[in-house]
Order: C-alpha cells, then structure tokens, then sequence
C-alpha cells in the first residue's frame, strides 16, 4: 500500500515534470555547446569545432526522442484517457445511462479521483428514477392583470404561445375556452367576469402555473393548463362547474340563462402554430362540450423543440427487452410471470411508484385477482380488486384506455372514492379489453401509496408502449386458450356426434387426425397413405368425396359410414375428411338437420305450434333454392351442401337470423316472428346479398333463391292448416323461378329481393313515358304577400310495397350508376317542357308564376352531356330568361371548384338562374359565390329551423343576409315550418322568397295549379 | 322578509338578477347571499346550500339576524315516479328527512327527528298561491310531489330510497328526490316560519345526469323563477302570513 502511495503522482507535479525537464535539458545542450563554442573561440581548435558539432547533433537528437515520448505520454493522459473518457463519461450522464467508461489503470492521483466520482455516478444512476421538470413561465413576457400572476392578457398569451407550450410541452397542455353564445349587444359584465373568474381560479387551483384571460370579444374566459392527467377528468369537472357559470341577459325577449359551453384543445394532438385555430374549430361544433383532438402528423423539423426532456428511451427498450421473453404459449406460465415481475420492478424503481402490477379475470370463478406485481408492492390482496372498483377504473378510463391522475384531487370523483377506501393517492392504469370489447380482461396499474405521481408525456407513453406489449401478450394467450378450448370442443362434438374426422394433404397423405379418430383406428398414422390404409387400395379411389364432390358409403370393420367432405374450406390445400357413423337414432326425429347444421323441420313444427299457442303473429319465409341442380350435376351433392352451410353460417354471423329451418333439400325456412310484410321485404333486403358470396373456387356459386312469404294466423286455424297452405304456395305456379323474386302467398306483391334491382324496376317504369306521377312541385312563395311566383321540381317515388318514400339521393346515385340518370333528367325537362307548354302563357303569366327550379346533383357537374339536355331544354321551348333555376349544393361547389365555372358559364349562357342550394356559409363564403356567377343563396334547411330558438343563430342569419344583398345576391329559404320562422325571415328581409311545410307541402302538377289559382282569388 | 334558497349559482341567478336595491351580504363570513327588495317586499337569495346540514346551519343564521315571512328552495331534484317527466316542475307538499333513521333507538319513525314531527308539511296557503302562481305565468307540467331529502346521492344511495319509499309510508305517492330542503324544513319548522321547496326535475332515478339533462333543466329555470316571482306579489298585495303574525 505504502508502495503504491509513493508512486502516485499529482496531475500537477507530472504537468511541471514534463515542462521543466526538457526546458533543463535544452539550457544544458545550448549551455555546453555554448561553452564549446566559446572555448573553441579562444583556442581555435578545430577538434573542439567537431566535437560541440558532434555533441549538439547527439543532444539534440536525444531531445527531440524524449520529446517525441513525452508527448505521446501526455497524448495517452490528457486526450485519451481524460479528454475521450471524459466526453463519452458526460454524454451518457446527460442521458440518464449509467454504462459509464472506467479511466483506466493510472497513478496519477486526479485521475484517480475523476474514476472514483465516476462509479459513484453510476451508483446512482443505477437507482435513479425520473424526476420531471416543472413549467417555469416567469421568463416570459407575459402581462399580468391581477397581482398572484394567474391573469393574463390574451393578447401576451396568443404572442408567447410558442414559448408558453415549449416550456410544457413533455406534458399534456390544454387551452379551455369558456364561452357564451350572447346575443350581438351583449358581452359578460365586470361582476359576471369576476364571478367567473374566481369559479375556475378554484376549480383548477392545484393545477400550477394554469394561465387564465378573457377573450378580445369579453365573452369568454380562456385557461390554460399547463399540465392536465386525463381528458376524462376535465370533461367531468367543467360538467359540475356548468351548474355554477351561466349569466343572464335581459333583452327584448325577457331575461334568460345564457349557459356555459366549453371548448377544449391539447397539446400535442394540436400544434402549437394549430391549437387557437383548433379552438375555434372546437367552438364552432356548438355542442355544450366541444373536445377537439386533431390527430396531425407532426412535422419533423419541430424536433428540436422536442428534445428537451428528461426522458431517455433506452428506458423503454431495455424494458420492452425484458418483455419480448414472454411466451404466451408456455405451459409454464411461472415463467412468465417472473418476466413481468421484473418488468414491473424496472418501472417501479425508474418512476419511483410504489406498486405496479396487472390484474387478471378469472372467467371461471367470475372474479379479479392480481396476477403479478412488483417487488415492492403491497398495495393490493385480491379482496380489494371488487368488479365495482373495476367497473370504476373502466368509466374513468380515457379513449385510449389509459387513465392517469397525479393527485388524489385530479381523480374523477367516483374514482376518488375508491382510491381512497385503498389509500392510494396517485397513479396511471392501462385497462385491456377483451377482443369482443365486452370485458376488461386486465388493468396494468402504476399506483402511489401517500405521494403524487408526476409523469411527463414522455414516461406515459412510454407506460403505454409497455402495457401494449402487455396486451398484445393477454390477447394472444386468451386466442391460444380459446384455441385449446375449442379444440376440446370440437373434438367432444365429434365424439358425441359419432363422426371422426382426418386431414390430408392434395396427395391424400394423412396429416393429422381427430382424437377419437386415433382410438378407433390406431393404426393410422401421419404420413401413410389414406387410401392404403382405410381401404387396401394402391392408388387413389375412384370413388373419393374429393374426386367426385359426392358422398361415399363404406364399411369398414362392422360399422357402416358416410365419408364426405363438408367441413372442408375449398381454398385449402389440405382437406379435411369427415366419417360419420351412420346409426338409426340420427335418421329419425332430431332436433337439428346435420347436413345444412340448421334446425329440423320437426322443429319448424314445433315452434309454429309454440306461435300458435301463444297467438303470435309473424311470417314464414321459404328460401327456395332453384339452381341446386347446377351444383349436383356439377360438382356433387357435397359442393352444394357446402355452399349451403356457408350460406346458414353467413346468415348466423353476419345478420344475426338464427331461426332458419329445414324445409325441403332445396328449401330453408326462415321464422320472422312479430314482423309485417314492409319488415319482411326489409329482412330479404338484407339477406339477398349473402347469396351471392362466393365461398367455391369457381365462383360459379351464386344461389338463386325464390323468396316464398307466407303470414300467420291470417285466418289458418291451425298450424296443420298454415303449412298446408304454404305447401300449396311452394308447389304452385303462381310465381317464376330464377329471378330471385320475392312472392307473398296472401297478396299479389312480388318484387326482387335485390333492393338494387327493384329501384331500378322502379325507376324504369316511373320514367317511361311522360306520366310525370314521381314528379312533385313544392312552390316558392314571397315572404312579403305569400304569393306562389315559382316552384321547386322534387322527386317523389312511392316504394307502394312499403308505402314510403325513396330516398331521393339513393335513387341519383342508384341511377348515375346504372347511367340511368338521362331518364330522370329527360323526364324532369320534359315534365318542365310540359308544364310550360300547357300553362305557361295563361295560368303562369297572369298568375305572375316565372320560375321552375332543377336540382343539379354530382351527376350533372361529371356529366355535361346531361347540361346540355337542360340549356336545350330553354332554348327548344323558348322560356323566359331566368324561368329556369338551377340549384347547385354548396358542397358540390366546394367540391368540384375546378368544375363548377363551366357549368355555371354554360347555364348562364342560357339565361338560367343559378342558386346556391342548402347554403350553410361552411364550405364558401357569398363572395366567392357571387365572383363564380351563383344569383342566389339557399339557406339551408338546418340553419331555418334553429332561428326561431337560438337567437344566435338567427343574428349569424341576419349577417349573411346584409352581405348578400350588398352583393346583390337573391335569399331564399327551405324549410319553413312554423309561423315565428315565418315571421322572423320576413322581418329579415321582404325580397326574399320562402319554401316550407308551414306554407306547401309538395305538390302534384294540378295541386300546384289550383294553389296558384286560388291565391289569386 | 322572503328569504330563497338554492344550491349552485344557476339556481337562485334569477333571483338575483330580478332584485333591486341589491347589495351583497356574507353569511356565516362565507357564504354570499344577496340582499334586495322586490314588489315591495324584502328578499335575501342565498347559494351554496348543498347538504341539508349546510342548508340547516345557512337558515339559521339568516333568521336569526332577520324576521322571515317565508323561505323558498329552488333549484333541481330527481324524479322517482314515471309521471313526473325530466322538465317538469315539482311542488312539495310534504318534506321529508331521508337522512334520518333512529327508530331502533327512540321512539320514532324512518326520517322523524326525536321532538320534531314524523314529516314537514307546507303550509296549504302557499301552495296555493304558488300553484296559482305557477298555472298562470308558465305551461309547464306541475305536480305536487313527496320531497324525499339525502344528503348521500350515490346511485346506490339513490336505489335504496326507491325500493324503501314504503318505510316512509308514500309508496304510492308522487316523489322527488333532493340535497337541501329538508335542512330549509328543520330550521324553518324550529323557527316557526313558513316554507315550500319548488323544484324543477332534471332526471329520473334511473337516469344519469350529464351536460344536456342539465341545459334542459336550465331553460325550466326561468319558468320557475317567473312563477315564484309571481307568488310574491300575491304575497305581498295579499298579506296571506297573517298565520304566523
């Protein structure tokens, strides 16, 4: 020791040892040498000369070695060892990584001491835990209103936004507006301001550094929180804090409760360049809680703002390391549960919590239990995970399903309670859910006993990384557990059912088979040949299910059985065989149908008779199908009853229908209790597409079913009496085959089940021929005098088997598909052409009667052919000017900008008047409108229909009128349906013209007539 | 005086808004009421009053520093029968406390205070006038209910008052359920002052609360507030408490 003490060496004394020596041995050469000079000066030896020149060569040579080597010395201490440790040393202490670089063997005494604070910072940080850095906006230039810095101008607020959401950003930062929809004159009052104020100063006092400011407009309150835990419990904090905040305004109308409405917006869903203008777009949703999480791609070159944070990922992947070792698979499920113990004492120790854990359902027991914790985690014994405080941490849970409160206080109020009855005080879970989203399967909790928990964005992501990986690990145990489960029960099905099953692969080698399979023939075995060893044959049989798509009949042993194929999927390279012993008990009298796996007919019975009794009413329908032919003689009986079974799976899976009967090979039977003939024809809408799914290779395999409806009781006394009479419908001609036609035995309806199909039926037979009977007039009338002067074309088809209306854009878009749309429009120019024919020179002119308004839909704006039809439509009956109005949706004109100036030039050019249709002011605004050549604005039925309740509405009403008719811009409006709406679009402007069922309802050609007569008289 | 009772801001606005000469008055140095005359007649509008406790403690002050003629308590309740539709307002004709039950203790009923009376009738000339009041200034569905007082308005809470209304003797009557008038009954019984509580209901038992169940409610308060106003004014032409001078 006391050796290796006196060769330590200060950093100092080698620093000077290496400087003074070579400065030594250079004055000692340069002092020699002079002494030889000068020597040789004095006797002017000529050997003295050699000799100083000899002897300076030498130095000098030996000086510039031993410099060469210190300098390589001091390389090796200053840079190497000092410098490159060093610099390496700092950069990992800056991230937070305690794989630090040892200085090396040395005897300098420094350097010792750098080694040694080097382990110790690695201790450390080894058992270090993340501490988050608190927003500081002291720095800023904020103007502050009111003396404890809470209240600030918005207008420093909206000037520092950067810096203000920069110094927050590693946490969820989150702008509040609290807003009043007032009436124009009135803004919030100094008192209302001050209550407000104080309201929310309590309501979010834990939150520190929270901003708050009253917008420019003073109707609303701005806050700003700089930090928030969960969207949930904001939500239900400002839904308390409603029942304090409204003010009230007296006006014209009397005084009322202007209520608070809410607008919320987050960093960093929203950018920070983003989030005001999200806010407003927040605001304009109007509903009394307006939360707005844009979901934007962050742009990269932002990053740099990113970088300043406390969190290192290495974190996460060293933890996501340790987690990828789960194997869900493992019978030995201890292992696993090590894994996560270690997991969760990582997390435990790197966010300093007291317990992390997950816990699990038991779905047997029907009860939770904690299926791993940390180390350290005391906080649960399983009685405490009640399903209440499940029940509660699941509504909690925000939409990503994690739920985070930092405080006790921050916690939604009924979490509170629970939380408290198990003393925890701070925490964030992740809840998993099960596949079919019914259930929570597990929570992964992070749980602080007597402390807060503070978790920047960064940790919480990082939390949520870990739980879905935890996630995916439960999903997929639960598949494989569901997989072994059913594998049993597959198995236990085909044992009760007397069937045996086996694979083979397309050169009939046997790749696995059932387990009762291997107890009846043991001797079969993977990898042997099928047909050698069932049935002795050397090749092949001829015979085979697969080959001939048919069932085969053998014996084998003292049993009989039924070989065929029907649990194959035919897309499959490997099939699956199907042995069924055949027995007398599974012929005669059961329940189910085990070839279409659907219920007997027995059962049809049955349940009719159960109806009966319980004087039901209801439909049966025969799902007849009428191609079965091509299948058999195609491709064997097997291949139809496997697309038979897909089609009753389909049936059971994707609609829901379960009561499906046998009623004849061919035919199923569909019970459609309670329902009427409109619900029937609803139903067979649903299920005609299913027919037509291809489950063959071929995909020649669309069924073609006749749909035979048959009600009940409807005067059948009995169930004997009903069936007889659908027996009689079945075997009767009154109804064709093939068209996938639905019949009714009761009345003469028949129409496709293709709902498709039937709409165009209809709109073939609603337009041929100018009978115009689809054809409606709603008129438009003057606000001032209730005067008819135009009318609206509206298309009005009668579904007469439902006896309801069409929807008119399903019928547009049905007919642009099938290019039908020419019919309705020729059928639309010429009930215009017709109409103007015929009255247009009596009963329009002395009726001051000057305008027919078309709607022009999408197909119009992609088709200008059908343009053309309408300016010819002018042109060929010589119309006024502007008798003709063209109704254009605002979306279309947002949609096709490119595309609308040309069609308006084209109308235009034939003196039509364009009207902007179902104007909102949403997607363009009247300039815009007015410069593309649109004469009018249609306000749209939406905004009509709230001015009479929301006064706002109707002042927002106001305003776009006043801009219109500065552009000299026609009103008019939809959807009058009361008096008041009347009156107040009257009082709005007396130029503008009105429709509504408060005035007309639409109108055939001579309803219309009259009405315009009438008024008149 | 008229002294109006409500839980949160919203309920007694109003009030305060209808009120001249208003000056603002601190009771108990914590709770803000506002103080002010109307047709004539002095009022004291008061918040804050959640818990019957809170509501108990708030009156008691209040009367003993003034002579009150009458206390109203406004603001929302919870509907129990299937007649009573969320919207509706509710009058009660009888208050009752459903915090209480010392029957295995004293000689009392469920919800009688030892010394107090088993329940806390309203005094019929008030109502009235205010059911008078109300038939005239608003259309609104009015039913004069049972009001059963919880200071505990946990589901669970709210489920057990519903399948034990019997244990009160109303099963086959109208109920409401609220936080605060039977406090207002208490102190106002103990005092000798009238008092009614008119509510409006924002939902039924069964039913959870939330942002638009309360916008609905608020549209009712001015009906309420109207039909209370009214009242006064019948109070005050017709001088009806002679009862209790």
């Amino acid at each position: 020791m006391d050796n290796k003490k006196q060769k330590e060496r200060n950093l100092l004394s080698t620093y000077k040892f290496f400087i003074i020596i070579p400065i030594v041995i250079l004055a000692t050469i340069l002092g020699i040498a002079i002494v030889m000079i000068v020597w040789y000066a004095i006797t002017s030896m000529r050997w003295l000369l050699i000799a100083t020149a000899v002897f300076a060569g030498i130095a000098l040579g030996g000086y510039i070695f031993a410099y060469f080597i210190i300098i390589k010395y001091m390389k090796k201490v200053f840079y190497d060892q000092l410098f490159s440790t060093t610099l390496y040393n700092i950069k990992h202490i800056d991230n937070n990584i305690s794989d630090l670089q040892s200085y090396g063997e040395t005897s300098i005494k420094e350097i010792k001491q750098l080694e040694d604070a080097t382990e110790a910072i690695k201790q450390k940080l080894d058992s270090s835990f993340l501490v988050i850095k608190e927003p500081d906006f002291s720095r800023l230039s904020l103007e502050y209103v009111n003396k404890d810095k809470k209240l600030i101008t918005f207008k420093s607020f909206r000037k520092n936004l950067n810096n203000i959401i920069f110094q927050s950003q590693s946490f969820r930062n989150v702008i509040i507006e609290v807003f009043y929809k007032m009436p124009r004159d009135f803004t919030l009052t100094n008192q209302d301001k001050d209550r407000i104020l104080n309201l929310y100063f309590k309501a979010f006092e834990e939150i520190r550094n929270a901003l708050f400011m009253f917008s420019d407009d003073n109707r609303s309150l701005i806050i700003y929180l700089p930090v928030i835990d969960s969207f949930s419990a904001i939500k239900e904090r400002l839904e308390i804090l409603v029942t304090d905040s409204s003010v009230m305004i007296r006006d014209s109308s009397g005084v009322r409760h202007i209520p608070a409405q809410y607008a919320v917006v987050a960093y960093p869903y929203s950018t920070e360049d983003m989030i005001l203008g999200d806010l407003q777009y927040a605001k304009r949703q109007n509903k009394p809680y307006n939360l707005f999480l844009p979901n934007r791609i962050v742009n990269e070159k932002r990053e740099h703002l990113v970088m300043n944070t406390t969190m290192n990922l290495n974190y996460t992947s060293k933890i996501m390391e340790i987690l990828n070792r789960l194997d869900y698979s493992s019978i030995d499920n201890e292992k696993n549960l090590v894994i996560l113990r270690d997991v969760f004492n990582a997390l435990s120790n790197l966010m300093n919590v007291d317990d992390v854990g997950v816990i699990t359902y038991d779905e047997v027991e029907d009860k939770y239990y904690l299926y791993e914790k940390c180390e350290r985690g005391k906080m649960f014994v399983d009685e405490d995970i009640s399903k209440n405080f499940i029940e509660v941490l699941e509504k909690a849970a925000d939409e990503d399903q994690t739920y985070y409160f930092s405080h006790r206080k921050n916690a939604n109020y009924a979490l509170q309670r629970e939380i408290d009855l198990r003393g925890i005080t701070s925490g964030d879970y992740y809840i998993i859910k099960s596949m079919d989203n019914e259930r929570v399967v597990a929570i992964v909790y992070l749980f602080n006993r007597g402390g807060n928990l503070m978790l920047n964005s960064y940790l919480r992501e990082m939390f949520l990384v870990v739980c879905l990986r935890i996630e995916s690990y439960f999903e997929k145990k639960e598949i494989a557990d569901y997989a072994d489960i059913k594998d049993d029960q597959n198995e236990n099905i085909l044992a009760l059912s007397n069937m045996f099953a086996y694979r083979i692969n397309n050169d009939f080698v046997v790749l696995d088979t059932s387990r009762n399979f291997r107890k009846i023939f043991p001797h079969v075995k993977p990898g042997q040949f099928c047909y050698k060893e069932f049935f002795g044959c050397d090749k092949p049989c001829k015979d085979c299910p697969l080959k001939v798509h048919k069932k085969k009949y053998v014996n084998l042993g003292r049993r009989e059985y039924e070989v065929n194929t029907v649990l194959n999927d035919r897309k499959s390279n490997e099939k699956t065989v199907v042995l069924k012993q055949i027995t007398r008990e599974l012929e005669s009298g059961d329940l189910f149908n085990n070839n279409l796996l659907v219920y007997s007919y027995k059962t049809l019975i049955d349940t009719l008779n159960n109806e009966y009794l319980s004087a039901g009413r209801g439909y049966l329908v025969l799902l007849k199908v009428d191609n079965y032919n091509k299948f058999i003689e195609n491709e064997g009986s097997g291949s139809y009853e496997f697309v038979m079974r897909n089609y009753v799976r389909n049936l059971k899976n994707k609609l829901g229908v379960d009561d499906i009967y046998f009623y004849n090979p061919t035919t199923l039977a569909l019970h459609l209790p309670y329902l009427g003939h409109a619900d029937v024809i609803n139903t067979i809408e649903k299920i005609y597409p299913l027919s037509k799914e291809h489950c063959l290779e071929s995909r020649d395999d669309e069924l073609m079913i006749t749909y035979l409806a048959a009600g009940y009781p409807h005067g059948y006394s009995s169930v004997d009496d009903y069936m007889r009479h659908i027996s009689d419908f079945y075997h009767s001609q009154d109804y064709v085959k093939d068209r996938d036609f639905i019949y009714f035995s009761d009345f003469s309806i028949s129409r496709s089940a293709d709902k498709r199909a039937f709409i165009i039926s209809v709109l073939e037979s609603e337009f041929s021929g100018n009978n115009f009977a689809s054809m409606n007039m709603q008129p438009i009338v003057k606000v001032k005098d209730r005067h008819i002067l135009g009318a609206e074309v509206l298309l009005r088809i009668n579904d007469t088997h439902r006896n309801v209306f069409f929807n008119a854009a399903e019928i547009s878009r049905i007919a642009a598909q099938e290019n039908m749309t020419h019919l309705i429009t020729e059928s639309t120019i010429n009930f215009v052409g017709t109409l103007y024919k015929e009255y247009g020179k009596n009963t329009f002119k002395t009726n001051d009667f000057n305008r027919i308004a078309i709607n022009i839909d999408e197909t119009y704006i992609l088709n200008p052919a059908l343009v053309k039809k309408v300016t010819d439509l002018v042109t060929e009956n010589k119309l006024p000017k502007e008798f003709v109005s063209a109704e254009i949706p605002e979306d279309l004109i947002n949609k096709y900008k490119d595309k609308v100036g040309a069609l308006v030039k084209q109308l235009s050019a034939s003196k039509i008047m364009l009207s902007c249709d179902r104007f909102t002011g949403n997607y363009a605004d009247p300039d815009t409108l007015k410069e593309l050549g649109i004469q009018e604005l249609k306000i749209a039925r939406d905004i009509i229909m709230k001015i009479d309740r929301d006064p706002v509405v109707y002042e927002e009403l106001k305003k776009t009128v006043k801009h219109a008719k500065e552009l000299h811009m026609n009103i008019a409006a939809v959807g009058v349906e009361n008096e008041t709406q009347f009156k107040l679009l009257r009082d709005l402007d007396e130029d503008m013209v009105v429709q509504g069922y408060f005035l007309y309802k639409p109108l055939t050609r001579s309803d219309l007539i009259a009405a315009i007569v009438s008024y008149q008289q | 005086m008229i002294v109006v009772i409500g839980a949160s801001n919203d309920d007694i606005l109003y009030f305060e808004n209808v009120l001249t000469e208003k000056k603002e008055i601190m009771v108990l140095n914590q709770y803000r009421a506002m103080q002010g005359t109307m047709f004539n007649q002095e009022l004291i509008v008061v918040g804050g009053c959640y818990s019957s406790v809170l509501t108990s403690v708030i009156l008691t002050n209040i009367l003993d520093h003034n002579y009150v003629d009458l206390i109203i308590c406004v603001g929302k309740c919870i509907a129990v029968n299937k007649e009573i539709k969320t919207g509706d307002i509710v009058i009660s004709r009888r208050i009752i406390d459903a915090n209480v039950d010392l029957s295995l203790f004293t000689n009392v009923v469920t919800g009688q205070i030892p010394s107090l009376h088993t329940d806390f009738d309203v005094q019929k000339d008030i109502l009235e006038y205010l059911i008078k009041g109300m038939s005239r200034r608003s259309f609104v569905t009015l039913h004069l209910v049972n009001m059963l007082t919880s200071d505990n308005m946990s589901y669970d809470m709210m489920e057990h008052l519903k399948s034990h209304t019997s244990l009160f003797g109303i099963e086959d009557e109208l109920i409401a359920l609220d936080y605060n008038s039977s406090g207002m009954a208490v102190a106002a019984t103990l005092k000798g002052v009238p008092f009614i509580s008119i509510k409006v209901a924002e939902v039924k038992i069964d039913q959870k609360n939330n942002l638009n169940t309360y916008l609905n409610v608020l549209e009712r308060y001015i009906d309420l507030g109207k039909a209370v106003v009214s009242t006064i004014d019948d109070i005050g032409r017709n001088d009806i408490l002679e009862a209790r001078k």
